[in-house]
Parts: C-alpha cells; sequence; structure tokens
C-alpha cells in the first residue's frame, strides 16, 4: 500500500467529506482565478491600445502618465521626429475622452432605462487614409481585414461620423442598431457626443477595461471639432521605422533631436510602464494582487481545517500504522498526496468554473479577462502548493500520533 | 548438614553398591523401624503428575516448548525472546513527575504464552508498550530477540527509527481494532504485510488463508458457504470480524513476539478459540489428537468453543513456523487457562512471574511430601512461590537466574554431595525438590555405604530431619549435574506448624513409641 494509494483509499471513501474538501479547494481556485484574471484584465487594459496599434518607437508627452492620461504635444514633433534618420514615417493619433448620451435599454432585471443618460467614452481620432497604417488589422486587429480598414476610412471621411467599438459595454448601446440612427436623430433616438450632433457609421474590434468602457474612432477633423481641441497637438507618435533600423538607436536619436516636451518609447517600454503603473501605483493593481494572496490564504486555511479534521479523526489509524512499523516519511507522504488528490479534485472543477466566469466578466463586464496556459499551470502549480503548505501544516498532526495511546 | 548418626560418621561420599531404585520412600522408610531416610519421600507416587518416581513436566511434555529446537528464527536455546531489565518509567516532568513502573525485570522464552495481569493502573500497559518500541525508554534495559539479524535489539538509548525496526519485529493486537475504515480487511492486512522486506511467496494468498481460518472465507464453521470478507471495508464488519482482521494484521507476517490487549474480547466463544489455537500453534506444534478434540458438536463445545475440520489444516498451513511468544493483557479465562506464564504487576511491580508448569511442577512435588500434602492448597502455592525462579523445569537454570532469584535453586554438578549421613540440622538445613538431574541416596550400612535409590526430577528429600529435628539419616550426592529446589528451615517449621496436627500424626510413624513429640 503506497502513501498515494492509502491518500487515495483515503479520499475516496470520505466521499462527502472530500467533496466539502475540493468544494472549498475549487472555491478557492475560483477566487485565484478571478482575481488574476482581473488581474490580467488590468495588465491588458493597460496594453490594450498600444497592441492595437502599429509603431515601432511611441511619442508621447513628457508629461505622458498613462493611457487614460497622455496630455497632449505639438504636432509639429512628429514632423521633427520624421526628419530623423531611420524613421520612416510617424503618424498621429488623438486621444481624449468625451461624453455619451446612452441610448434607451433594458436594466438587468428588464426595467426599461430611457435614453439620455451621459456616460463618459472614449475618443480616438486618426487621419483616415491612414487608418490602416494606424491599427492593427486582421485576426484579432481592430479591422478584420485591410479591406475593412479601407472601408472605414471612406465611412469616416464625412464630418461628425464615428465608428464605434463593437465591444464596448451593452449599455452605451448596440454599434449596428446605432447606426440606423441618422445624423438628426430619429425620434428619440439620437447620437450625441458631447453634445452635438453625431452619426455612428461603422464599427471596429478594440475592447474594454479598467481605463474605459466605450470607444469611438473618428477623423482628425471630427475629433478637433468635438472634443473641442485644436489640431495643433496630438496625444501619440507612432514611429515606423525605415527597414533595418535599430529601435533602440532611433530612439537615443529621437530623444536627442526632439524637445523635452515629448518623450519617446520602445513598444516594451511602453507596456511595461503602462503595467508598473496599472499593476503596482493603481489601488486596483494592488487591491488584485492583495486578493490573489488572500485567496491563497484563505484556501490554505481552508484545505488546513478539512486536513487537520480528517487526521484527527484517523490519528488511531495513524498511530497504528506508527505501530505496524512504518516510519513518519510514510504518514508525511500519505498526507502530502492527500494535498496533492485534493488539490486535483478542487482544480478541475474550479478551473472550469472560472472559464465560464472569465466568459461572464468579459461578456458582461467588460473586462479583458483571459484563460491563458500560462495562468491555467500557473494557478495549478499555486493550488498544489497551498494544499502541500495546508498539509504540511496539518502533517504535524499526524506525527502527534502516539502508538502507545492504542494500548 | 549435621550427621543423623553421629557415631557412624561417613566422611565420603559412599560408592553406590549397584542396587537398583527403591520405588518408594514409604518402603525405605519401614514403617516399623523409623528409619525413613531422609532422603526419600514419603508419599506413594500416585500424586498428580507423579509418574514412575518422577514428575512429569506437564505443560512441557504437552506442548513441547522444547521441542523448538535450535531453529535459526529463535534465540539459542536457553536464552529468551524478551528481556527485561531494572526498568523503571516516569510520566510528566518537572514537580508532576510521577514513577510509573519499578524495577521491572522479566524474561519470556520463545514460544511462551505469557498472560499480563493487575490491576487497572498497574502499569502493565506501560510495561508493554516500552516492550513494543511504542515509547521510549527512560531507565533500564530492554532487548528483543530479531530473528532476522539473529540478535538482540536494545531498546535503550537508540533512535526512532531503531524503534521502529523493534515494531517491526512485533505484532500488535489491540482492543479496539484500529483498522482503517478506507482499506477492505486484504488491503488492512496488506498494510503489515508490505513491511516483511525480502519475503517470498503470495501475499493474497497468505492473507486469504489468515482470514478463512479465522472464519472470515468463504466457509463457516459448518463448512456451509458464505460470502467471504476479503474484501468488506471495517464499516461492513461486526466488530468480532473486524477484531479477526486485525488479529490477522498482527500475525500475517509471522512475528516473533506478539504483544495484545485483550485480544479476543469482542469474539464469540468459536471465533476466540480459532485467536487462542492459532496463538498456541504458532507458539509451538500440537499434536493433531490434541486439535481434533476441539472439533466436537455444539452441545459439547458449549461456551468453549469449537474448530471445525477444514480449520486444522488450514491452522497447519498458516501456523507453519513455531516460537511465537504472546504478551497478553487479558481477563479472558479462555486464554489464561493456557498460559505458560503469568505475570502479575501490582502498583508498578512485577510482583509476581510465574511459569505455570514450574508451579505445577513445584506444587505436585510438595504434595508428595507428607509435609506439606495435608496443608491448604492456598499455602502450598505461597510455599511454592517462595522456591519458584521463573524458569520452566525443562530449562537448565543459568547461573545469572540463580543470582537473581538467591537461595531458591542449589545447583550441584556431577559427584558433589548435596547432604552427608549425620550432618546436625539447623536453622541453615533445607528441604530439596529435585528440579533437575538425579542423585543417589546412600546409607552406611556397617560403615560401608549402601545405595538406597537414585531420585530423578520431582522427587524430595530432606525433610525427615528436619520434621524430626535431627541428623541426616543418608547422604545424597549428584549422580548427573542437579538443580534442586531448596525449602530453607524457617519456610519450612513456618509451613510445618501450619500442618501441626496431621504432621504430628506423620511423626508418629517415625517414633518407636508411636507418639506425638511436643
Amino acid at each position: 500500500m503506497t502513501p498515494l494509494r492509502l491518500a487515495w483509499a483515503n479520499l475516496v471513501h470520505k466521499r462527502t467529506r472530500t467533496f466539502i474538501a475540493g468544494a472549498g479547494v475549487a472555491f478557492a481556485v475560483v477566487l485565484v482565478f478571478m482575481e488574476l484574471g482581473l488581474l490580467g484584465g488590468v495588465g491588458r487594459t493597460a496594453t490594450m491600445l498600444y497592441d492595437k496599434l502599429q509603431f515601432d518607437l511611441l511619442v508621447t508627452s513628457s508629461e505622458y502618465l498613462d493611457v487614460s492620461r497622455t496630455d497632449a504635444f505639438p504636432r509639429a514633433r512628429l514632423a521633427q521626429a520624421r526628419a530623423a534618420e531611420g524613421v520612416d514615417d510617424v503618424l498621429p493619433v488623438l486621444f481624449n475622452v468625451a461624453t455619451w448620451r446612452a441610448p434607451a435599454r433594458e436594466g438587468l432585471f428588464g426595467n426599461p432605462i430611457p435614453a439620455g443618460e451621459l456616460m463618459s467614452i472614449n475618443v480616438i481620432g486618426v487621419p483616415p487614409d491612414q487608418i490602416d497604417r494606424v491599427f492593427v488589422t486582421g485576426k484579432d486587429g481592430v479591422f478584420a481585414s485591410t479591406e475593412e480598414a479601407r472601408a472605414a476610412r471612406e465611412k469616416l471621411t464625412p464630418r461628425d461620423t464615428f465608428l464605434m467599438d463593437r465591444r464596448s459595454k451593452p449599455e452605451f448601446g448596440d454599434a449596428t442598431k446605432l447606426q440606423q440612427i441618422p445624423l438628426d436623430g430619429k425620434g428619440d433616438e439620437i447620437v450625441r457626443v458631447n453634445g452635438q450632433r453625431a452619426r455612428i457609421v461603422g464599427a471596429f474590434e478594440l475592447g474594454t477595461g479598467f481605463s474605459w468602457n466605450a470607444m469611438l474612432m473618428t477623423s482628425e477633423e471630427t475629433y478637433s471639432r468635438v472634443t473641442m481641441r485644436p489640431l495643433g497637438t496630438v496625444n501619440f507618435g507612432l514611429v515606423r521605422l525605415k527597414p533595418g533600423a535599430d529601435p533602440l538607436v532611433v530612439r537615443e536619436r529621437l530623444r536627442a533631436v526632439l524637445p523635452p516636451d515629448v518623450t519617446v518609447h520602445t513598444r516594451t517600454e511602453i507596456n511595461a510602464q503602462e503595467r508598473r503603473y496599472w499593476l503596482r501605483l493603481t489601488s486596483i493593481g494592488q487591491f488584485l494582487l492583495v486578493a490573489v494572496v488572500l485567496a491563497v490564504v484563505v484556501g490554505v486555511i481552508f484545505v488546513y481545517q478539512m486536513m487537520a479534521a480528517d487526521i484527527r479523526n484517523m490519528l488511531p489509524e495513524y498511530a497504528t500504522v506508527k505501530a505496524l512499523g512504518y516510519r513518519p516519511p510514510y504518514l508525511t507522504g500519505v498526507v502530502l498526496w492527500q494535498a496533492v488528490l485534493l488539490a486535483l479534485f478542487g482544480f478541475v472543477p474550479g478551473f472550469v468554473a472560472a472559464l465560464g466566469l472569465y466568459r461572464v466578466a468579459t461578456d458582461y463586464g467588460g473586462i479583458p479577462t483571459g484563460m491563458t496556459i500560462e495562468s491555467a499551470l500557473g494557478v495549478l502549480v499555486l493550488t498544489c502548493g497551498m494544499c502541500l503548505a495546508s498539509g504540511l501544516l496539518a502533517v504535524r498532526k499526524v506525527h502527534t500520533a502516539d502508538p502507545a495511546d492504542l494500548f | 548438614m549435621s550427621s543423623d548418626d553421629r557415631n557412624t560418621p561417613s566422611p565420603q561420599p559412599p560408592p553406590p553398591r549397584g542396587e537398583g531404585e527403591k520405588t518408594s520412600g514409604a518402603d525405605v522408610a519401614g514403617r516399623s523401624g523409623g528409619t525413613q531416610s531422609d532422603a526419600v519421600g514419603l508419599a506413594p507416587l500416585s500424586e498428580e503428575g507423579v509418574v514412575g518416581g518422577t514428575l512429569g513436566s506437564p505443560s512441557r511434555t504437552a506442548k513441547g516448548v522444547g521441542g523448538l529446537g535450535s531453529s535459526p528464527h529463535l534465540p539459542p536455546p536457553g536464552q529468551p525472546v524478551l528481556r527485561v531489565g531494572g526498568v523503571n518509567h516516569y510520566f510528566g516532568t518537572g514537580d508532576t513527575r510521577t514513577q510509573v513502573l519499578f524495577d521491572n525485570t522479566l524474561e519470556v522464552m520463545p514460544g511462551e504464552l505469557v498472560i499480563m495481569s493487575g490491576p487497572s493502573g498497574s502499569g502493565k500497559t506501560t510495561l508493554l508498550t516500552l516492550i513494543g518500541g511504542l515509547r521510549t525508554l527512560q531507565e533500564g534495559e530492554i532487548e528483543v530477540w530479531d530473528a532476522g539479524r539473529g540478535d538482540y535489539r536494545k531498546l535503550r538509548d537508540v533512535s526512532e527509527d531503531e524503534l521502529v525496526n523493534v515494531r517491526r519485529l512485533i505484532g500488535f493486537i489491540f482492543q479496539r481494532h484500529n483498522l482503517f475504515d478506507s482499506l477492505t480487511a486484504m488491503q488492512n492486512i496488506r498494510m503489515a504485510q508490505r513491511l516483511k522486506e525480502n519475503d517470498v511467496g503470495d501475499y493474497d494468498q497468505n492473507a486469504r488463508e489468515l482470514l478463512t481460518y479465522l472464519l472470515l472465507g468463504e466457509k463457516d464453521l459448518t463448512s456451509k458457504s458464505q460470502k467471504s470478507k476479503f474484501y468488506n471495508k471495517p464499516a461492513a464488519l461486526s466488530g468480532g470480524q473486524r477484531q479477526r482482521v486485525a488479529i490477522a494484521r498482527a500475525l500475517v507476517n509471522r512475528p516473533k513476539l506478539v504483544l495484545a490487549d485483550e485480544p479476543t474480547a469482542a469474539l464469540d466463544a468459536n471465533s476466540g478459540l480459532a485467536v487462542v489455537t492459532l496463538l498456541q500453534e504458532l507458539a509451538r506444534p500440537r499434536p493433531g489428537a490434541d486439535l481434533q478434540k476441539l472439533v466436537r458438536s455444539a452441545e459439547e463445545a458449549g461456551e468453549n468453543g469449537r474448530l471445525a475440520e477444514w480449520q486444522l489444516p488450514l491452522l497447519k498451513k498458516v501456523a507453519s513456523e513455531h516460537g511465537t511468544t504472546s504478551l497478553i493483557v487479558t481477563h479472558d479465562a479462555r486464554i489464561m487457562n493456557l498460559a505458560d506464564r503469568i505475570v502479575h504487576m501490582e502498583r508498578g511491580r512485577i510482583e509476581s512471574n510465574v511459569v505455570v508448569a514450574e508451579r505445577l511442577f513445584v506444587r505436585a512435588g510438595l504434595r508428595q511430601s507428607p509435609a506439606f500434602a495435608a496443608i491448604l492448597p492456598e499455602e502450598q502455592e505461597k510455599i511454592a512461590d517462595q522456591v519458584l525462579i521463573g524458569v520452566h523445569p525443562d530449562e537448565p537454570v543459568r547461573p545469572d537466574q540463580l543470582a537473581a532469584n538467591p537461595g531458591r535453586v542449589r545447583v550441584f554438578e556431577a559427584g558433589a554431595v548435596v547432604m552427608r549421613e549425620g550432618d546436625p540440622v539447623n536453622a541453615e538445613s533445607e528441604f530439596y525438590l529435585i528440579r533437575r538431574g538425579t542423585v543417589e541416596v546412600f546409607r552406611a550400612v556397617d560403615g560401608l555405604p549402601e545405595k538406597l535409590t537414585e531420585l530423578g526430577p520431582g522427587r524430595y528429600f530432606g525433610e525427615v530431619a528436619l520434621l524430626m529435628d535431627r541428623p541426616r539419616n543418608a547422604t545424597v550426592r549428584a549422580a548427573t549435574r542437579v538443580e534442586v529446589y531448596a525449602v530453607n528451615r524457617a519456610t519450612f517449621d513456618k509451613f510445618r506448624s501450619v500442618s501441626r496436627p496431621f504432621i504430628d500424626r506423620v511423626l508418629a510413624n517415625f517414633r518407636p513409641d508411636g507418639g506425638p513429640r511436643g
């Protein structure tokens, strides 16, 4: 009877107890997955926009804090950058927040909510003729194909036209339905951005996160008009390098030639900066990190309680095993195998539940959660570690089993 | 010793004249002449256990522990399987430190069935746990024979790892079965089997046979088929069935030492008998006829239980190895009646350590003597207990055992004079019961030693001089190496006074005037 077989027999024998323990582990697993999912969502939020923009180097204001507080810099910096050796082109991107007049909709419980509620929406302005060069196209791109990007260019050429992110939160309205509303509205149905007339002419795919709940795309002119920002300033400069140019070298070159009101980042740098900001400097990142630790601690305590109670009940049996002549490592092995099996029993349903909750969080919460092999394996290892930690705490009790008490 | 006849000293042991053994002390005594030899017993040899002038050694001849021989699994002949020496034990520390065992010494020979008795709290369980390596030995020595190593394992000042090695030598039977609820009967037994290293054989078959013998297989006592309990978990077994599985678990590795706490408490008569018979058979082989007697009808068996015919060959198979020693704490009379040794503890001390065969041997020997025959059995027992040394009469006494029990047994090499005719009796004079060996009895006739008889185990001599308070009337010399139990003068006189009326009548036979002496 190997320790693994005995551990298995113990768990299978006490099915109800094992089910409860497994459920406890599963609960901890779900908690960890959710916290990690949300944390991942924060990370994805941080880089979501940059992942969908095409650039080798990114020019931002030197006052840039994070993607939601970019500050603007003179458009002239783009021309200066464009002149630098190794730079192929620099494209402007405008990015700001506007108000959105929400359409009529139904509440969570089917209750009607009238149109007119004002919401915060992000607006990104790009030169329509460069739209396929600004955004990533294709699978997982902002546009499914170059053709769709080119069609979007046509759609955004007229004034006051916008494309809407299909993955905007539902309360902002359905992009397809909103396209049916003419510029001047139709009855109660009307589209207003910053209180100005607007028309949704198409859609794109970007996604929401902790920074924004919905996104509009428009031309630079419309952007300027709607946000009342001068066209002489931009928020990002997307630097495309000539083939063979070293991004680090060009970055240094740009930093040398550009005035100090702007700074230049490589993609890695801006992504790292965003993640650091969101995960380390914002309260939400810290909260979620603490929540992950708490979930693990809760899991350890729960599993420990279950295992300790189980061991307490079985102390005479363990004492008998000692009396038979088994050495302490055997009993340690039994308890630790039991812990690992519990981890597996709990992980599988926890994983499945987390997949469902991720879907809910993504679809209904607009939080870009996603299961990855790395996170699944990571949580599996963490769960095993959590249960093993509980087992190691509980195993002390096994060693208190005194065979002398059997007589 | 003083001379029985101061005028006819006999300084040298007289050479034998070649006469045959006198068959009875009474014959020698000569009812008319008052010349009863001091060396020869008075009682007829028809007393219980006395055959042909010697006492049998009832349990040993029947059970044949000596027949275990020098198995490689057993200690050298005459050596115990378990030695306990000067064991003290304390519970608690500091101010609460309390001594619970006091200088306990015990030796248990291979194949003995030892009953530990005593009131609750007397320390028997603590001693058992120390022997089993379940507690750390604090003071004293315990040694357990390791058949695999061919040496003793000491339990003093050893690591936990070494204690575990000792535990593996022992089969533990607990009153509470303590089976793993999650494992079947077979799996519970496999838990123990797994520890038997380098073993060959069919583990499952071994466990099945043991369980079948213990009536958990596919046959019941009446040979009817039944659903076996091999794959039942404890929850699906009765208390008695669980206990039998626990017993099988303890015995499956054929340990040479079994420590058991009320092993038959939860068992019905038939199961209890099966267990007890198994323990006996593991101790030493029993004649088939003895076992056959246990196959009987329910009416005949009564509360003593019975075995089925089919169990006998299985018993021989599962108990093919012998020499297993069992230390059992029990109040079950079925086991107590079969004990080879009864160790009684009181207040942390071994108050008595009685080898049953030795006690029977001594009592039967004493009963031959008129000096003791008349006193109550309890009084006889008291005398017997004062000379017992805790060694089976078939086993020679070792010097250390003599030293541990001073004055109880004396050893004479062949040719040595045990007592001499004419030696006066005094406070140091003794009465003797032959334990082992043969003595020759001589009396001077016309100045020449005449051999009166030879006496063997179970015969006594030396009481006449003590009774009559006169010198020894014969010379007794060891024909072989002789071990004799010695009852000292003080003890003799003490019990003599108890049986005074009878002794007076006896004395009348020895006095010319026939009247009692004051």
